[in-house]
């Protein structure tokens, strides 16, 4: 009785198209990368997912969009295409004009700065009367010019010799957009910046450059 | 849409685009007239060439005529291919070479919301089935919506479902920088006092402004709604509305290249002040029984 139910034989028919035949390969050849990419997190965790862990899900997604043919799909297809594609091309390119991360206040560092003009008695210069811009676009400016000059943030920029280099090419930069010479024969730009410590804001003022006012 | 605005759907699109130009106009026109012969750090396709001659004093009269034609064309909806296309690229040049510049106006979307417009533009022209009206509005909905996302996403991706208790933690400091910038730029203390009102709010309800980050959050993250339900698009429009008002209130910042193409291609004020308008005026000029 064992032997014949062990003997009996099923046949089977299915036929695929060739959509499903793409899918399923697809799947396996996902599997597979899943099991190595699992492996190397097991090894070195987070630092196992690097571009082409966004870029096979990338192409996952885009084929799994592409050779769906479910009216879902096709409504997404017609309707939200564009944010489909431009969101993942974002996330995969970055800061490079007209593609942005948007990463702006994505996390918040523990100090702020801003930038503050004074004549040599400290008294304040305002920015925006005597230059066509503001503190807030020095901040900006800062940035770059770390970033060109390879100074990774807080603390680093802080350090005296680093302080003064960036002064300088700043004040520069800010020179260039004079509207009128402030009523003073020298200045000097500041960083304020602002920390946390226990239940209180601090400040602290950091002297970037101090100089004539002349170009 | 709803039936008001099916009814008068040309004087809605023309309300979205004199819109659209004026505030994109304002901010472009402001990186042109601004802008230095320098090119200190290139970006983008800055760094393929820097478009510097561009920014000359006759450049940038050049440049100006060319922003002027085009957006008149896009107006009077003429050679809308050509002119989306060559504003989306004199667009991506001025602000590549503002960021080139050091100064990052998050101004990503102003470009691709013309480039948008040139994608249903071109799907018109291969297919006259095609429902110009709809697309050349929701492919703008959609790219609006993609650059809320990529913000919900980045901060889920940087800090995680934290997010909101870090930044209510260090949402002061930040705070302080934004109002005292106003106070080093204009040189008026009542900038730095409003600052320390704001921070002090803060710390009395630390616990709602931890909820109101968290939802702003979950606005961000679910911002395809907009496009999945068209009925959301207004309720979004004004929630996202109310969260950049109250990062103007709190951190004295407005995202205005974000911010106003949300609302106009989301609530398009203007079509509901010329609507409102001609319904007064047939009010008033009806004649009395």
């Amino acid at each position: 009785m064992q032997r014949k139910l062990l003997d009996k034989r099923f046949s089977f028919q299915f036929s695929l198209s060739v959509w499903q035949i793409i899918l399923l390969a697809e799947m396996v050849i996902l599997l597979l990368y899943v099991c190595w990419e699992i492996y190397w997190l097991s090894k070195v965790g987070t630092a196992a997912i690097k571009w082409h862990t966004y870029f096979a899900g990338f192409v996952f997604g885009i084929s799994l969009l592409l050779l769906l043919p479910y009216a879902w799909v096709h409504y997404i297809k017609q309707r939200s295409w564009l944010l489909v594609l431009y969101v993942p091309l974002c996330l995969l390119i970055g800061e490079a004009h007209p593609f942005s991360n948007v990463s702006m206040y994505s996390s918040f560092a523990p100090d702020a700065y801003a930038f503050m003009l004074t004549d040599n008695r400290d008294n304040i210069i305002p920015i925006s009367k005597y230059y066509s811009t503001h503190s807030g676009n020095l901040g900006h400016e800062f940035n770059s010019i770390c970033a060109d000059m390879h100074i990774n943030g807080y603390p680093d920029y802080a350090k005296a010799e680093n302080v003064i280099a960036i002064g300088k090419v700043l004040f520069a930069h800010l020179q260039l957009k004079e509207i009128s010479t402030p009523p003073t024969d020298s200045v000097k730009l500041y960083m304020v910046s602002y920390t946390y410590g226990g239940n209180k804001i601090s400040s602290n003022k950091t002297l970037m450059y101090n100089g004539s006012v002349g170009k | 849409m709803g039936p008001l605005v099916n009814k008068h759907a040309q004087i809605y699109w023309t309300c979205l685009k004199i819109s659209f130009v004026f505030v994109w106009a304002l901010v472009i026109i402001g990186m042109v007239l601004g802008a230095s012969a320098l090119c200190p750090y290139p970006t983008g396709i800055c760094k393929l060439y820097t478009f510097s001659p561009l920014f000359t004093l006759p450049g940038k009269v050049v440049l100006l005529a060319a922003l002027a034609f085009a957006s008149f064309f896009y107006l009077r909806e003429k050679y809308m291919i050509t002119s989306t296309l060559v504003l989306a690229l004199l667009s991506a040049i001025i602000i590549t070479y503002e960021e080139s510049n050091g100064l990052y106006q998050r101004a990503t979307l102003l470009s691709m919301i013309w480039l948008a417009q040139s994608f249903a533009y071109i799907a018109y022209r291969y297919n006259k089935n095609f429902n110009l009206n709809l697309f050349r509005q929701q492919y703008v909905v959609q790219i609006i919506c993609a650059g809320y996302m990529l913000a919900g996403i980045s901060k889920l991706m940087q800090s995680g479902f934290e997010w909101p208790a870090q930044s209510a933690q260090l949402l002061p400091i930040h705070m302080m920088k934004g109002f005292a910038g106003d106070y080093y730029s204009f040189g008026n203390i009542a900038y730095l006092n409003k600052g320390m009102a704001v921070v002090g709010m803060l710390s009395e309800h630390y616990t709602a402004f931890k909820i109101l980050l968290g939802m702003s959050m979950i606005l961000e993250l679910t911002c395809f709604m907009a496009i999945v339900k068209p009925g959301l698009r207004f309720v979004y429009g004004a929630a996202l509305l109310l969260m950049h008002l109250g990062i103007l209130y709190t951190m004295n910042i407005l995202i205005s290249p974000f911010a106003f193409p949300m609302v106009i291609f989301f609530m398009n004020p203007l079509f509901y002040i010329v609507i409102g308008f001609a319904k007064a005026k047939q009010l008033i000029t009806k004649p009395l029984v």
